[in-house]
């Protein structure tokens, strides 16, 4: 308890509440606008936050995270195009109340459901996570590359396209991180004599690269037609009825997108999947589902939130990001010079429950911001993608440029830009190269030490319980792809990119 | 059938060269692992991979079976080659020049190209629209904000 205290001492301050507000407002807006998301988003506003204090510069990118989920439902029930991925499932069922005359609600529902799941997951994170970081060190560094694998098993699993594909952009990512100078033995690894990568390949020059560029040049093969269903919104409230079918998918979404938010490799994605499986399965008129059922919106939607929440968990408490948007988030950690694990919470309380504190206040403003701004969302919503990628462009320049000052770094990104154009195009999902690129350093150091400890002796890391146990999960996972039944289901979910 | 069969090709010879570059840093011992050992291990999985996925395919002869098909992929026309090219192209320039020019005067140009040519935004429009956002995105990031960003010839 003096722990959210302390949290909530950390985010009412002025400061922290502009950068909450402004880390919503943008979270809402990329979430919004189809042509970028939450990733692009925070790796252009990761240079802004080397200058800030370290909580204030986490609160506003965590604030862009949340605030995607809740703005990626907007053109999902308007217009039928998710936002960002986590938010395709509402499309399903909240685009058909739209085109029923019944955007308002499905727009209320969707973001009073969001609240409440992501409120729920916040209080969930402040119990759970003092005995979860308590118990993380006793973690060895066995333990630690047994939970690398899953997470990136995880990933691989849930992403699109097939298992080998994830694999190959996965192995590509962790060879990637590991470029730069061995901090063990001094030896310079893939740096091609240029002084710029001694260092390794910056996490921001990837980033940028592989979204903000890829994404721009993916959306140029097409002029994407947006049409909104309605221009006006009308009534916003829910009806009675409408209350009383959303109540159980809410409580229920908001707990199982906090489970399955906790995983390794997990998050919002699955969650809202899952959720949505859940609510048909769960259902005595199944056949409404795909046709404007309030349930198939208020289930999913408050899983998402509830999910893009608990993700916090094992990044703040293990060190280890659950997805892609958390990785990046682990980056800007890194830069402030803090290691997210379970001393966190001792080293930089201020830190970790300021974070914590920020969301009870983030999720606040967004159902303040969302339903009286919808009008604004929609305008945006007319801005031609003609006009919206130049901006972009330039956003991604001036995101590399200010924090290398290289144009080297410049010519990197768009390299990298091809590069993710090119992996996308031909089946590749982005997702696990990236959390690849962020978990293979942490890998290598932990796998180094078990065998340096253990003299060698490989056998010792099925000798912990823990590593063992995420390494049988990560074999059972594997395997579970290369079922038919299951390898087709997996295969027709679509991409689970951008975190 | 031969875009996936060159990618498979691609990703094998990537994961050879990675394997001979990390050799190249030292593998080690396991009770002394050397700077190339994961290098190695993760470049021969790309390797093993991509020949996999070479077998796979001609073994089979035919398309197997679409990697998304929730989405699937429309082939490249030439309209969109040039879309995407000409980006490519006005970005390799850009970033060759920045320095040199700077960021207002050559965003400025930038963005006017591509408000003109891909908006279909009248030029008489799309250079004053340019410049304002060039002078603005200036103003808030390096002025505000303190971000570097080259004043190149007007500094």
């Amino acid at each position: 308890m003096s722990g959210l205290l302390t949290g909530l001492s950390v985010a009412l301050q002025p400061i922290n509440l502009l950068f909450c507000f402004a880390g919503v407002f943008l979270g809402t807006l990329v979430g919004v606008l189809p042509g970028i998301g939450p990733v692009t988003a925070m790796a252009l506003l990761l240079p802004i936050t080397i200058g800030a204090p370290p909580e204030s510069g986490i609160i506003l990118l965590a604030g862009i995270y949340y605030g995607s989920m809740y703005g990626g439902s907007t053109t999902s029930i308007l217009i039928n195009v998710p936002g960002e991925a986590a938010s395709v499932v509402t499309c399903l069922d909240g685009h058909q109340m739209a085109r029923n005359g019944r955007a308002g609600p499905a727009l209320a529902i969707a973001a009073i459901g969001s609240f409440i799941a992501g409120t729920f997951a916040v209080v969930a994170m402040s119990i759970v996570s003092a005995p979860l970081a308590r118990a993380a060190l006793m973690l060895a560094p066995a333990d630690y590359v047994g939970l690398m694998v899953l997470g990136l098993v995880m990933v691989s699993f849930i992403s699109s396209g097939s298992v080998a594909n994830a694999i190959l952009t996965a192995s590509l990512g962790i060879v990637l991180g590991l470029a730069g100078i061995d901090t063990m033995s001094g030896v310079s690894r893939f740096t091609f004599d240029r002084p710029e990568l001694l260092e390794g390949i910056d996490v921001i020059t990837l980033v940028v690269g592989l979204f903000g560029i890829s994404e721009v040049l993916q959306n140029l093969e097409h002029s994407v037609q947006r049409r909104l269903v309605t221009d006006t919104i009308g009534r916003v409230m829910p009806s009675r009825e409408d209350w009383r079918r959303s109540r159980g998918p809410i409580a229920r979404g908001s707990l199982l997108g906090f489970l399955l938010g906790l995983l390794p490799g997990g998050g919002a994605v699955l969650a809202s999947f899952a959720s949505y499986g859940l609510e048909k399965r769960w259902s005595k008129t199944p056949e409404q589902f795909g046709k404007g059922a309030v349930e198939g919106l208020a289930g999913p939607e408050s899983a998402n939130n509830a999910a893009a929440t608990a993700a916090f968990i094992p990044l703040l408490t293990l060190g280890i990001p659950p997805n892609v948007v958390l990785g990046i988030l682990l980056g800007a950690l890194i830069i402030q010079g803090i290691q997210p694990g379970p001393l966190l919470m001792v080293n930089n309380p201020g830190v970790f429950w300021g974070v914590v504190a920020s969301m009870y206040i983030g999720n606040l403003m967004l159902l303040v911001l969302n339903l009286p701004l919808v009008g604004l969302w929609i305008q945006l919503l007319r801005v031609p993608y003609g006009v919206l990628f130049p901006m972009i462009l330039v956003f991604c320049v001036i995101g590399v440029y200010g924090t290398t000052g290289s144009t080297f770094q410049l010519g990197l990104m768009t390299a990298f830009g091809i590069l993710g154009y090119l992996l996308r195009r031909t089946g590749y999902d982005l997702a696990p190269l990236i959390l690849g690129f962020v978990l293979g350093p942490l890998l290598e150091a932990n796998l180094r030490r078990t065998l340096i400890a253990s003299d060698g002796d490989w056998s010792y890391l099925l000798t912990r319980p823990v590593g063992l146990a995420c390494l049988l999960l990560a074999l059972a996972l594997i395997i579970a792809a290369a079922l038919p039944a299951i390898k087709a289901r997996r295969e027709t979910f679509g991409p689970a990119d951008q975190g | 059938m031969a875009i996936e069969l060159i990618s498979k090709v691609l990703w094998f010879v990537v994961g050879l060269v990675i394997v001979w570059l990390a050799i190249g840093m030292g593998v080690g011992r396991l009770d002394e692992p050397g700077a190339g050992m994961m290098s190695v291990g993760f470049g021969g999985v790309i390797a093993l991979l991509g020949l996999g996925g070479i077998v796979h395919l001609l073994i089979k002869r035919r398309p197997v079976q679409s990697e998304n098909p929730g989405q699937p992929q429309e082939p490249w026309t030439r309209a969109m080659l040039w879309r995407i090219g000409g980006v490519l192209v006005l970005l390799v320039v850009y970033v060759a020049l920045l320095e040199r020019v700077g960021f207002v005067l050559l965003t400025a140009a930038l963005m006017s190209v591509l408000f003109g040519a891909y908006a279909g935004i009248r030029w008489v429009w799309a250079i004053p629209l340019a410049t304002g956002l060039a002078v603005a995105n200036y103003a808030l990031f390096k002025l505000a904000l303190g971000t570097q960003l080259p004043a190149g010839i007007l500094g």
